[in-house]
C-alpha cells in the first residue's frame, strides 16, 4: 500500500536535504561557512550586540547556502532532470530551502552558542539565536527563486544589499538619500523585504518580526517552485 | 493485467505567443506497448520523437487522445512512479558522486535499507558498481549514459523510456547498452526508445514505430518491417546507367528483391551486360526501413 500523500511530500522533501552535507564536504561552501564562522564569532566575543551577529550569521549563511545548494549553472540544468523523478516543484523548492537555512541555521547556532559561552550572556544568546534563525528562513525563501532565475550573479547582489544595506532602518535610509526618489525606493524594499534591522526585533519578542519572516517564506516558496516548474519542463 | 503503455490517438500542439498558427508537435499516435517489449522510435530530427517521450513520461500533458501508463493517465502521480525518463544530454548536479546521484534520486522512491537496495540494483544493472565513488559530472558519455539508464530503473518502473540512447556512442559501447536494455526488459520493464540513427538497433527491438512529423506512419513488429530481403551485387565496375530498380553502391548494384527470386535479379544484371562477380541476399536495415518509411510518406 502506498504511503499517505504527506508523508510522499516529506520524503521529497527530505530527499533535497543531503545536498547540503555533500556541498559542504565536497565544494567550497565548506569553506565558506568555516569562515564565516570565524569571523562571526570574532565579531561575538566582542562589544557587538549578539542579535545583530546572529542575524547576520543567519542573513550570509543563508545567501551562501542557496547559492551553494542550488545557484550554479550545473544545479539549475539538473532540475529538469531531478523533475523526472517522482518529486514535484513544491517539494522540491521546500528541500532545497530546508537544506539551505539547515546551513544558514547551524552557522547561527555555532555563532550564538560561541556568543553565549565567552560573553556569559545564556539567556539573551536564546533570543540572539531565534533572531538569527528568522532571518536565515526568511532569507532563504527569497533567495532561493532570484538564483533559480538570475544565478549567482544575484545571489551576490542580494548579498552586498542585505549585508550592506538591509542593518539600517527604512527612516536611517531616507535621512541618508535626503528623501530623493532612489532613498524612497530603497526605504520601501527595507519596509517590504527581508531585512536585518526588523529580524533584530524577534531576539527582544517581536512577533511581528515573526509573521514577516513567514509570510516571506511562503512566497518564497511558491515564488521558487513556479520557478522550478519553469525550468523542469525546459525541452530535454 | 493492465497495458504498461497505451496511447489513443494522442495530439500535441505548441502556441508561441509571437505566432498565431500552433505549431503541430504530435499530430496522431495510437500505439500500444506489452510488458517486456523493446520498442524504438525512429524518424529524423524534429520529428516529434522527444515530445512523444515526454508525453509517455507525463511531462506534458496530450491536447486531445489520451496516454496511459499502467492504465492511468501519464500525468497522474501514480503513472509517474510506473515510468522512467533517460533523457537524451546527461545534467547532474554538481558535487556528487555516482552513488550519491542515485541515493539523491531513490530518495524520491523509498527510504532506509529499500533506498540502499534500489541503488545496488541500478549500479549492478547498469554496470556502474566500478565507478561508483567517481564524480557524475566527470563521467565520461558512455558512462553518463549508462548513469541515465540506472537512474530511469530506479523504483521498478513498468516502462522505461529512453531519448536517443545511442547518439554519440561507439559500437561497442552500443552493443554493451543494448544488452543491458535486453535484461531490463526481461525482467518484465517495457521500454521505449528513441532514435534519429537506427543503424545497429536490428537485433535489440522488437517493435519499430516510425515517426515523421508528427505523425505516427508506421507501427509494426521489427521482424515484419526488417523482413524485406536486399540483394547486393558486386561488379567489376560501376555501370554508366543501374538496370531499373537497381541502386548503384561502392561495389557495384544493390536492389529490392520484394516477390522477386535473386536468379530473376541477376538475370536482369546479366541482360546489361554486366560482368558480376559476385552476389549476396541480406535483410533491410533498420536504416533502410526508417528511408522506405520516410519515402512512403513523401510520395
Amino acid at each position: 500500500m502506498p504511503p499517505y500523500w504527506h508523508v510522499l511530500f516529506l520524503r521529497r522533501v527530505l530527499a533535497e536535504f543531503p545536498l547540503l552535507p555533500w556541498r559542504v564536504a565536497r565544494t567550497r561552501l565548506g569553506l565558506w561557512l568555516a569562515l564565516l564562522f570565524v569571523g562571526l564569532a570574532r565579531l561575538a566575543g566582542g562589544e557587538t550586540d549578539p542579535a545583530a551577529v546572529a542575524v547576520l550569521a543567519g542573513t550570509m549563511g543563508a545567501v551562501v547556502c542557496v547559492s551553494g545548494v542550488a545557484g550554479s549553472a550545473a544545479d539549475r540544468a539538473a532540475l529538469t532532470h531531478r523533475l523526472l523523478q517522482p518529486t514535484t516543484p513544491i517539494a522540491l523548492a521546500a528541500g532545497r530551502w530546508l537544506a539551505a537555512a539547515g546551513g544558514a541555521a547551524a552557522l547561527v547556532a555555532g555563532v550564538a552558542g560561541y556568543a553565549a559561552c565567552t560573553t556569559r550572556d545564556g539567556p539573551g544568546a536564546v533570543g540572539a539565536a531565534a533572531a538569527g534563525l528568522t532571518a536565515a528562513a526568511a532569507v532563504s525563501a527569497v533567495v532561493l527563486p532570484l538564483v533559480w532565475t538570475g544565478g549567482n550573479a544575484l545571489a551576490v547582489l542580494t548579498f552586498a544589499w542585505l549585508v550592506l544595506v538591509s542593518a539600517m532602518p527604512p527612516e536611517a535610509v531616507i535621512g541618508l538619500g535626503r528623501g530623493g526618489a532612489l532613498a524612497v525606493f530603497g526605504a520601501s524594499v527595507l519596509e517590504v523585504g527581508p531585512a536585518m534591522w526588523r529580524y533584530r526585533g524577534v531576539a527582544a519578542g517581536d512577533l511581528g518580526a515573526a509573521a514577516h519572516a513567514a509570510a516571506w517564506v511562503g512566497l518564497g516558496l511558491g515564488i521558487a517552485a513556479w520557478r522550478a516548474a519553469r525550468l523542469g519542463a525546459r525541452r530535454l | 493485467m493492465t497495458i504498461p503503455l497505451q496511447a489513443r490517438g494522442v495530439r500535441r500542439t505548441f502556441r508561441r505567443p509571437w505566432r498565431r498558427i500552433p505549431v503541430v508537435a504530435i499530430a496522431e499516435a495510437t500505439f500500444e506497448l506489452e510488458e517486456s517489449e523493446i520498442a524504438c522510435l525512429i524518424g529524423p530530427d524534429g520529428a516529434g520523437k522527444s515530445t512523444l517521450l515526454s508525453l509517455a513520461a507525463g511531462r506534458l500533458r496530450p491536447d486531445a487522445g489520451s496516454m496511459r501508463i499502467d492504465g492511468q493517465p501519464a500525468h497522474t502521480a501514480g503513472a509517474r512512479r510506473a515510468v522512467g525518463l533517460a533523457p537524451r544530454d546527461p545534467a547532474f548536479p554538481p558535487g556528487l558522486r555516482v552513488r550519491d546521484v542515485l541515493s539523491y534520486g531513490a530518495r524520491c522512491h523509498a527510504g532506509g535499507r529499500q533506498r540502499r537496495a534500489a541503488v545496488d540494483e541500478a549500479l549492478d544493472m547498469a554496470g556502474l558498481p566500478s565507478l561508483a565513488g567517481r564524480m557524475a559530472t566527470a563521467l565520461s558519455l558512455p558512462d553518463a549514459r549508462r548513469l541515465l539508464l540506472a537512474l530511469a530503473s530506479l523504483g521498478a518502473p513498468r516502462v522505461v523510456l529512453l531519448d536517443e540512447p545511442f547518439a554519440g556512442l561507439d559500437a561497442v559501447t552500443r552493443r554493451d547498452l543494448g544488452a543491458r536494455l535486453q535484461r531490463l526488459a526481461a525482467s518484465g520493464v517495457t521500454v521505449l526508445l528513441s532514435s534519429s540513427d537506427p543503424i545497429g538497433l536490428e537485433c535489440l527491438v522488437d517493435t519499430v514505430l516510425v515517426l515523421r512529423a508528427g505523425r505516427l506512419t508506421q507501427v509494426a513488429p521489427a521482424a515484419a518491417l526488417l523482413g524485406g530481403r536486399v540483394l547486393e551485387v558486386v561488379l567489376d565496375a560501376p555501370p554508366r546507367e543501374p538496370p531499373p530498380g537497381f541502386r548503384v553502391t561502392a561495389a557495384g548494384l544493390e536492389t529490392d528483391l520484394g516477390p522477386l527470386s535473386a536468379e530473376a535479379a541477376l538475370a536482369t544484371c546479366r541482360a546489361h551486360r554486366l560482368a558480376v562477380r559476385g552476389s549476396r541476399v541480406r535483410f533491410k536495415t533498420m536504416e533502410e526501413a526508417a528511408f522506405d518509411a520516410a519515402d512512403v510518406l513523401a510520395r
